[in-house]
């Protein structure tokens, strides 16, 4: 059974300007897929439907076989955790730690539990230190952080992150694929819309394209290495992938299109040795 | 990262500032409305030295005291000065006015000091409760003693967003200098400061959207959890006793 099944989604905002037009969406357990569209493809759009926040004008959402609809959606947000792009509209409370224990204690925990929870969500975020500072007081990078902290301590099984690396400077964006990546192998099913595409490899195993409706979908090697879907979609290949895919039409051949860093070196290594 | 910071103050460790909220509220406001009802100068003066030893003892700087009692002063002092003209009473003849023929009465001068005093000391009793916890804490300590839930989230909302706001206010002020935008006293200067701010009030909007989503999405349903209350031990109990002692000495001066 897939974790989110999403059928013939439609939408439109309230000015009438469809913005989900029939879009069809499965995820698995522990999946992480990456979600990628320009400008106005309805990315967001669509993670706000997985939460409950949004309802479509037709066609269905599935979360663990369950409708989104009124009667789930105390059900529903205990197990979807979402992840906002502006880390401002996620931290209203007073404090870090109120922030973080907001979603914990709405789940009717005890407060030994949520001050455990809390504490363990700032730490997998680095971020314990700064628990009793007001979210005003934090760098973006640290609200970026926070923002997921109030999130992860709810401990969803599902986890929508929307752009989770804008705006970070590069170290803070591997340590946020770095998080990610851990809480996939720890069984948390993760739904990431960016526009990163140099950052994709390393967060998603599956990637889809969205333009108001699923464009394409498949293993994110086989999505991004492909030139005319991405540049169809307005989108740009990963700097690595367009670079070899260059040198594959000036007859450079490499084994594979690499898409990180450690695979662009072997395949450096090989062509090296190749021509040596 | 905003640096506008109100409450820096807030959070020294002093025992006004280690006294439970709760009790430092009830005590003081006791301690307010005694001030306020000092009937002679005599009690008004007592009143106005213990709020200055509140004010020692809270450690807050003279700067940041003399900031906000100017804002009491400048309300009192022409008071002071008026009433002794306007109430009734036994006339001073004072030479300096005698060409001007006017006097001021004994009962008014005594009612100008005592109105002047009074106010003042109440302002430094009010000044120490604001300025010796966090806003959200003496906004919780005043849900804790029956201020309605939908207020308490009100005030705690629109002080964290006050910051956004400014950082807000401060990135469009930027711009508008970038683009040549000079402050002047004409009609345009007022067409894009109304624009600038219609322009905030349409991003305050969607923040507060922004905001909803996501209280919503963690479970929210109309009610703030409260967690990490502080209780009142014995010496807060030992303090509030005091100012309220201090209170009552007032009253039956």
């Amino acid at each position: 059974m897939s974790i989110i099944e999403i059928e013939d989604l439609v939408y439109y905002y309230p000015d009438a300007t469809l913005a989900l037009d029939g879009v069809n969406f499965q995820a698995e357990k522990s999946e992480s897929v990456a979600l990628l569209g320009a400008n106005g493809a309805g990315k967001s759009t669509l993670l706000l439907h997985i939460n409950g926040l949004l309802r479509g004008h037709s066609g269905t959402v599935k979360v663990l076989g369950r409708m989104v609809e009124d009667k789930n959606l105390r059900w529903l947000r205990r197990r979807v955790g979402i992840v906002f792009q502006d880390p401002d509209d996620q931290l209203f409370m007073p404090t870090l730690a109120e922030d973080v224990a907001f979603g914990p204690a709405n789940m009717c925990l005890s407060e030994d539990q949520v001050n455990e929870r809390v504490n363990w969500a700032l730490q997998s975020v680095g971020l314990v230190d700064l628990k009793e500072k007001a979210s005003h007081h934090l760098s973006f990078g640290q609200k970026k952080r926070a923002a997921l902290a109030t999130v992860l301590s709810m401990k969803p099984e599902v986890l929508v992150l929307d752009e989770p690396t804008s705006n970070l400077d590069p170290r803070s964006k591997m340590q946020m694929v770095l998080l990610i990546r851990s809480l996939q192998d720890s069984g948390t099913t993760i739904i990431t819309a960016t526009h990163d595409v140099n950052l994709v490899p390393y967060l998603a195993d599956r990637t889809v394209l969205l333009d108001k409706k699923v464009a394409a979908m498949g293993s994110t090697r086989q999505i991004l290495g492909n030139r005319a879907l991405m540049e169809g979609l307005g989108l740009e290949m990963p700097i690595l992938a367009d670079v070899f895919e260059r040198l594959h039409e000036e007859n450079i051949h490499s084994p594979i299109t690499p898409m990180t860093k450690d695979e662009a070196i072997d395949v450096v290594r090989e062509i090296l040795k190749k021509n040596w | 990262m905003s640096h506008f910071d109100p409450e820096r103050y807030s959070r020294l460790m002093s025992p006004i500032h280690l006294w439970e909220p709760r009790a430092r509220i009830i005590s003081l406001f006791v301690l307010i409305i005694s001030l306020a009802m000092a009937g002679s100068i005599r009690q008004a003066t007592v009143g106005l030295i213990i709020s200055f030893c509140l004010v020692l003892i809270s450690r807050l700087p003279f700067s940041h005291v003399s900031m906000f009692m100017k804002w009491p002063a400048i309300f009192l002092l022409p008071l002071a000065v008026i009433v002794p003209f306007t109430a009734g009473g036994d006339k001073v003849a004072l030479p300096v006015l005698s060409s001007l023929s006017i006097a001021p009465s004994a009962q008014g001068v005594l009612l100008g000091i005592l109105l002047l005093t009074r106010g003042l000391a109440a302002a430094l009793v009010a000044l120490v409760i604001v300025s010796t916890a966090p806003f959200t804490v003496t906004i919780r300590a005043l849900e804790d003693l029956g201020l309605p839930g939908s207020l308490t989230q009100l005030f705690l909302f629109s002080y964290r967003y006050v910051f956004l706001l400014n950082d807000e206010l401060q990135t469009m002020s930027r711009s508008m200098r970038c683009k040549g935008f000079v402050m002047m006293s004409d009609l345009n200067t007022i067409r894009v400061l109304a624009m600038a701010l219609t322009m905030l009030f349409i991003r305050s909007y969607e923040r507060a959207l922004g905001v909803f989503y996501s209280m919503l999405s963690r479970g929210y349903s109309g009610e703030l959890p409260g967690i990490g209350r502080c209780k009142i031990k014995c010496n807060d109990f030992i303090k509030s006793f005091l100012v309220l002692g201090a209170a009552l000495g007032i009253c039956f001066l």
